[in-house]
């Protein structure tokens, strides 16, 4: 050790120490603050200063793809869940929208006929095997509803009930043949039946016949129920008279009827279970037979 | 009969049943299946196919009377036409099965269409030709003779997870063979 001290290493070093200690006193004492050795390194090695830091930053955006792919993971799951709870809130909304809507519409409805009691119900199946858009509510006879009670959804008529069992109801509608229903037109007060076919109930139409060869119903009559028949209350809304024709077979006229609503969509419907002058059930089941 | 098999019996039967309680929800409930120019599927018959044809004529028969029944429940013409003719038809399949016919996917194909032909047909005529409605024909040909055509693409479907699933559960039908397990 004290070989070394004496040895010219030694004393080169501390010449070093000595030139590294001016260099700050100078840096200190200089506007710059830079030391002349610090000046002289930095002007020397600064463009490899800035080559190592643009590498070093090239690596870093690279290796940042990898270390924060967990962060964006966890970050797109969570907008996606926001997302689908915003979705969900969406459709919610629409549904009471819709709810509503037909609410306020039978509300004009219940307005005007305080004499019908109606029960809200949900359509929750379909006969696939049937062509006419037949259809299963969710209430039955737990909830007054009887066969051949009317179906309307709004203002206008759907069809009536054909099948009752305690929690449901199958529904016929009018585009069923089968399906006869007591109608006026509005304007001039003509009475018929309303009926269909298969090739017209295939058009999404309706027939309007009974009326003589000298009606004066035109394209643009309003049909509404005529409550002759004691099925169907007087004042539901059927449909709009598209045109007039005259039987081939006798000396009656018809019209064809496009009914107001879209009976293969409708999801939400009202029964109506009680009005005034509605045939009682052996009444309505001898009708029936009658009219089949 | 052994306990095991007894009861890969049972499981397959519950297993069954549920797919038929599924099947029927899905034709049952609008949009579910997209209809094609206004045509409806009706996939309950190529599945009682394919159960009558795993299963024996008994067990066949029940489970076509079971899917009948789910379809009668939301039927407004008919309660009960639908759990009868398919009751036929899953005892026929069945029968035709054990005496006379091999099981293949062939077989299934040609007594899937005739099931949905004889079930659409029989409809048509039961409900829309003798009541004598007007235009009944057409309703026939642009209706109820592609709705069979149309049913008929669920066949494969069923038929294959069906096979692997009683083979699975070792139901010997599946493999043509006499069965140990009776009904």
């Amino acid at each position: 050790m004290r070989r070394f001290f004496h040895s010219k290493r030694f004393k080169v070093l501390l010449g070093i120490l000595a030139a590294l200690i001016i260099g700050i006193i100078i840096a200190a004492a200089s506007h710059s603050g830079a030391s002349p050795s610090s000046s002289i390194l930095g002007t020397i090695f600064s463009p490899v200063q800035r080559l190592s830091s643009y590498v070093a930053e090239k690596i870093g955006d690279f290796t940042g793809s990898f270390v924060s792919a967990s962060t964006y993971a966890k970050e797109i799951d969570e907008l996606r869940q926001q997302i689908a709870e915003y979705q969900k809130k969406l459709t919610d909304y629409d549904d009471m929208k819709r709810q509503i809507e037909s609410y306020e519409s039978v509300l004009g409805v219940k307005e005007a006929h305080q004499d019908w009691e109606m029960t809200p119900a949900s359509i929750v199946a379909r006969d696939s095997a049937d062509l006419f858009y037949a259809f299963t509510l969710d209430k039955g006879s737990y909830d007054g509803v009887e066969v051949n009670d009317p179906v309307i959804s709004g203002q206008y008529l759907v069809g009536r009930v054909e099948r009752v069992w305690s929690t449901g109801c199958s529904v016929k509608t009018i585009l069923d043949p089968s399906v006869n229903v007591s109608a006026e037109e509005s304007n001039t007060n003509e009475q018929g039946v309303l009926t269909t076919d298969i090739e017209l109930s295939r058009e999404g139409k309706c027939r309007l016949t009974g009326l003589e060869r000298t009606t004066v119903v035109s394209k643009g009559g309003i049909v509404q129920t005529s409550g002759a028949g004691e099925f169907f209350p007087q004042g539901i809304l059927i449909g709009t008279v598209e045109d007039v024709q005259n039987n081939t077979y006798d000396i009656s006229a018809y019209a064809i009827v496009e009914p107001g609503i879209d009976v293969s969509a409708v999801s939400d419907v009202f029964i109506i279970t009680a009005f005034a002058g509605q045939a009682t059930g052996d009444e309505a089941a001898g009708e029936t037979g009658a009219a089949q | 009969m052994l306990k095991k098999e007894k009861k890969q019996v049972y499981l397959r039967w519950a297993i069954t049943a549920l797919v038929i309680l599924l099947v029927s929800l899905v034709q049952n409930t609008g949009g579910l299946l997209p209809k094609i120019y206004g045509v409806s599927a009706m996939p309950l018959i190529p599945l009682t196919v394919c159960i009558a044809m795993l299963e024996r004529e008994m067990a066949g028969a029940c489970f076509g009377m079971f899917a009948g029944m789910l379809w009668d429940a939301v039927t407004v013409r008919g309660d009960g036409f639908h759990a009868v003719v398919l009751l036929l038809i899953g005892c026929v399949c069945g029968l035709l099965l054990h005496y006379l016919m091999r099981m293949n996917f062939v077989t299934a194909l040609l007594l899937a269409a005739c099931a949905a032909l004889l079930h659409n047909v029989l409809y048509w005529l039961v409900f829309l030709a003798i009541p004598g409605y007007a235009g009944a024909w057409g309703a026939l040909l642009r209706f109820y003779l592609p709705a069979s055509l149309y049913s008929l693409i669920f066949l494969p479907v069923f038929f294959f997870p069906l096979r692997a699933l009683s083979r699975r559960l070792k139901n010997p039908l599946s493999t043509n063979e006499e069965p140990s397990v009776v009904l």
